[in-house]
């Protein structure tokens, strides 16, 4: 055998190992040695975009009958054949061997015992306090809408500060940097032509205010808006949403409730009470989106979406019963702090602190996490690994057919890698100090949920891209806000020795400095998240704590932090014991 | 510090600097410890290292004898060689000394065998 074809041999085998491992992990679907009637594509699915269409189209060339199933979120599928001899031809054409057109990869497939997942029935429900009119107004009123506006202009309402959406104001300016409204600078009036929309928000029951603030959004394929609720202080209840141009699907998420909303074009949403003060909406920055079809799911190409969002700005406080989301009741969302001060947070409530307990840390923290070691397993002989943010080294333990590096700020822990024996440098993971396009894999586990701000946890993914190789892998693993998924307990839950009886009410902590005053909430260790930022107790052996900073990330916000990296492809997104975690591909 | 960690290394971090490769050296302690050659993965590494730097830098520890100038053609055979080279990126060990950047000389030092590449907050 030439290494030509060993090479192939071993890459293909390579992917099969890793799918095996993540269908097992995901849906409980084992792999077969032996041919069986059903496959899994391993490497293309949904969230890669591919569309049923094309699949189906594809494979009817080969064999004739079969059933393509779609895991939503997921970069597999598999094919339900009539019989193993059907799936047997089909394996033997189609596997690492023929590429799909207009999708320039190869498929690398795998035999599965079965296929148990069965496609949900996702009804288009929406959060409590809403409302979707559909055809609300007419296509004529629609293009109208859309002519109107001259995205060219230069007119000072035109926020150029945003790079993954254009975004234009009438009435009042919303600043993106604090999400507030300056009531004293009005910005260009809210145009006569549009006066036919309050008339209609009238006749449907909306005629409570004058609208006086209009955000107009423009998306194009790939881009979204990052999840949030509209800031309570600012702007009134209801808050009203035209949707124009090309149909878009927007995500709600309250707790560990979510709910995907269809956004027909010409359709009005209104969000109201629950949905409006404690349910956050966003869209994911994509270019398909996956919707439900009549024989199951597939994914819609997007087009450009122009919505016009009406809303009116609030004289008084806020009176709602959502204390958790609502600003007018609690700071605890570090919204903007410049990098000098995010900087110094870090040093008293991460850096200082990893000082502190690095012995501590080091006895408590020698276990590998499954997962993780799996990946590792998985890479090739002669590869270059970096561990950003190694703690006490554990992952740099084994593999001698491996390279491994690691970098801490902490010299605490980076002295008991060098009393183990590993390579270590003293770096910030902000300023990594390694050659670029250099590495084949970077961990990254358990770090970027220190950075106090979105800012530097993008700087830190950016520097991770930047030192790997093209092609090389990384793993990213941050603490999930999600504790409790699926109504499973994560581990750190479930160790909760406390009922909840006992539990205190939560602590604050007062950061002051010169400049800014800032209140940051102390987490109750063992109990689910309520905030994003805050402080964590590390309790020494001899009862004492000291605090550590934490963001603690939603479902969906690290994809959304990659997203702004072209270079790089998300190859697989899990869920893995209270954590979110990314397999990112160097393109 | 091993050698071949010492190959990766840049001080590009720092403000103003365009490449900061390589890192002068400067030693003060060295260690010279054995390690295990596992020859598939010494073949596969020799493609992906600055061979260059690689023995500029064995020259300042004093050891040009001991690694030829320029990498043999028959690398992925020449036993001598491939041991040399295991030695040069894997048994010797920086203890005690500093690296330098190549266009500002600002140093990082070395100690207990860890290189301190953490920045000020005026040089980022």
């Amino acid at each position: 055998m030439d290494t030509k074809t060993t090479k192939f041999i071993k890459k293909c085998q390579r992917k099969q190992k890793r799918a095996q491992h993540r269908l097992v992990r995901d849906l409980n679907i084992e792999y077969s040695k032996e041919p069986t009637q059903y496959l899994a594509i391993c490497n293309a699915g949904l969230v890669t975009g591919l569309q049923r269409e094309v699949l189906e189209q594809f494979i009817e060339k080969i064999i004739p009958n079969f059933h393509v199933i779609m895991p939503p979120g997921k970069s597999y599928c598999f094919i339900d054949f009539l019989s193993v001899d059907c799936s047997k031809e089909f394996y033997d054409k189609v596997h690492g061997n023929l590429k799909i057109p207009k999708y320039n990869i190869h498929f690398y497939l795998l035999y599965i015992k079965g296929v148990n997942y069965l496609e949900d029935k996702i009804e288009n429900i929406l959060p409590p306090g809403s409302k979707l009119w559909i055809d609300f107004i007419t296509p004529e009123q629609e293009s109208m809408l859309i002519e109107s506006i001259d995205w060219e202009e230069q007119d000072g309402n035109t926020d150029s500060e945003l790079k993954h959406r254009t975004v234009k104001h009438f009435g009042y300016k919303f600043q993106y940097d604090n999400n507030l409204v300056d009531i004293n600078y009005p910005t260009i009036p809210i145009p006569k032509k549009y006066e036919f929309l309050q008339k209609l928000f009238e006749q449907h029951g909306y005629g409570y205010f004058v609208y006086d603030q209009i955000t107009v959004n423009k998306y194009l394929p790939g881009q979204g808006i990052p999840s949030h609720i509209d800031t309570h202080s600012v702007f009134e209840d209801p808050i009203l949403s035209l949707s124009l141009g090309s149909p878009y699907i927007m995500d709600f998420k309250y707790g560990d409730k979510k709910i995907e909303l269809d956004l027909p074009v010409r359709s009005l949403l209104v969000l109201s009470g629950e949905a409006r003060y404690a349910w956050s909406h966003g869209i994911c920055p994509r270019h398909n989106d996956t919707i439900k079809t009549s024989n199951g799911f597939s994914t819609r190409p997007r087009g450009t979406r122009i919505s016009f969002t009406f809303r009116k700005i609030r004289k008084d406080n806020c009176t709602c019963i959502f204390n958790h989301s609502c600003d007018n009741k609690s700071i605890s969302k570090i919204t903007k702090i410049n990098n000098s001060i995010a900087a110094k947070l870090e040093k008293s409530y991460v850096h200082k602190v990893y000082e502190e307990i690095s012995d501590h840390f080091n006895e408590t923290r020698y276990k590998q996490w499954p997962n993780v070691t799996k990946f590792i397993e998985n890479i090739e002989t002669g590869s270059f690994l970096l561990d950003v943010g190694c703690g006490n080294g554990k992952y740099l333990f084994g593999h001698s057919n491996i390279f491994k590096i690691g970098c801490d700020y902490s010299r605490g822990l980076a002295q008991i890698c060098q009393n183990r024996g590993f390579q270590i440098v003293l770096a910030d993971s902000l300023k990594l100090p390694y050659k670029s396009n250099l590495l084949d894999v970077v961990l990254c586990i358990a770090v970027i949920h220190h950075f106090t701000t979105s800012e530097r946890r993008k700087q830190a993914i950016s520097e991770i891209v930047r030192v790997l190789r093209l092609g090389g892998h990384a793993l990213i693993y941050v603490w999930a806000k999600e504790q409790n998924k699926n109504y499973v307990k994560s581990k750190y839950l479930k160790c909760s020795t406390k009922s909840k009886k006992d539990r205190k009410i939560s602590e604050e902590v007062h950061f002051d400095t010169t400049k800014i005053k800032m209140i940051l909430p102390i987490h109750e260790n063992r109990t689910e998240f309520t905030h994003s930022d805050m402080l964590v107790p590390w309790k020494h052996k001899n009862g004492e704590k000291v605090l550590r900073f934490y963001h603690v990330f939603e479902e969906g916000e690290l994809e959304h932090l990659c997203s702004f990296f072209p270079s790089i492809r998300i190859n697989d997104v899990y869920y893995d014991q209270g954590n979110w975690c990314v397999v990112l591909e160097k393109l | 510090m091993k050698l071949l960690t010492h190959n990766m290394l840049t001080s590009k971090c720092l403000k103003g600097v365009l490449v900061g490769y390589p890192l002068k050296i400067e030693v003060q302690d060295l260690r010279i410890c054995e390690v295990n050659c596992n020859l598939d993965f010494l073949i596969r590494v020799i493609p992906r290292i600055d061979y260059p730097v690689l023995y500029t830098a064995m020259e300042t520890l004093g050891y040009a004898n001991d690694l030829p100038s320029e990498k043999p053609e028959d690398y992925q055979t020449n036993e001598e060689f491939l041991k040399k080279l295991h030695h040069a990126l894997f048994e010797i060990e920086i203890i005690n000394g500093n690296l330098l950047c190549p266009e500002t000389g600002r140093k990082f030092p070395i100690n207990d065998g860890i290189p301190n590449m953490l920045l000020n907050e005026d040089e980022t």
